[in-house]
């Protein structure tokens, strides 16, 4: 059976990015671009290739969305 | 396709760390394709991701259906229903309904309608992994 790689280095994000938009690398170990809308990040990458985008929301707590 | 948890340190010390069944995703809208990352919510009636992804993707509001959905703390929103394509990393590409949400809480959910339909789901946390294969 393949097991996906990801990496789960996220901590460093929810310390310094919480509710915010963030652009990272794929094993979340480079922050590209942060911000408070996802629209004011897409603009600051130049590609999108090997970038995810999304709103750090707060896993650091008991989340029941 | 088997996945690890993403691990979350918890705020209080005291406390174990947070797990949670977390996937790559592409959104694949009318004008852009989106990278992002969704919880698998069995809990979730629909796919649901931040309605800053409609735009992005250029799904258009105003076309979609609009509908409510109520969350653990009982309060009901609104929101917008359209179909895209949908790929989680390493998956073949879906077509689905999603709805798109106004909510500080919310980055994605993937959810029973049109994706555990055709999705086995098979959460394993006491290995730290959980397996997705589609329906054949």
């Amino acid at each position: 059976m393949n097991m996906d790689k990801t990496s789960t280095n996220f901590n460093k994000l929810l310390k310094s990015f919480k509710d915010q938009w963030v652009a990272v690398s794929e094993d979340y170990g480079t922050v590209f671009a942060s911000g408070h809308t996802l629209e004011s990040i897409s603009k600051k990458i130049k590609t999108t290739k090997n970038v995810k985008m999304f709103k750090v929301v707060p896993f650091d707590t008991i989340y029941s969305p | 396709m088997k996945y690890r948890y993403l691990t979350s340190i918890n705020s209080n010390p005291n406390k174990p760390h947070f797990r949670r069944p977390v996937v790559d995703v592409e959104l694949y809208g009318p004008q852009k394709v989106t990278k992002t990352i969704a919880l698998v919510d069995s809990g979730a009636d629909y796919c649901l991701f931040n309605i800053e992804f409609a735009k992005e993707i250029g799904v258009e509001i105003g076309k979609c259906e609009k509908s409510r959905t109520i969350g653990v703390e009982g309060g009901s929103k609104e929101i917008f229903i359209t179909e895209i394509e949908l790929q989680v990393k390493n998956l073949n590409k879906v077509k689905i309904l999603v709805g798109f949400i106004d909510s500080r809480s919310v980055t994605g959910l993937i959810g029973q309608i049109g994706f555990f339909d055709k999705h086995r789901i098979k959460f394993e946390r006491d290995h730290d992994a959980f397996e997705i294969n589609p329906i054949k």
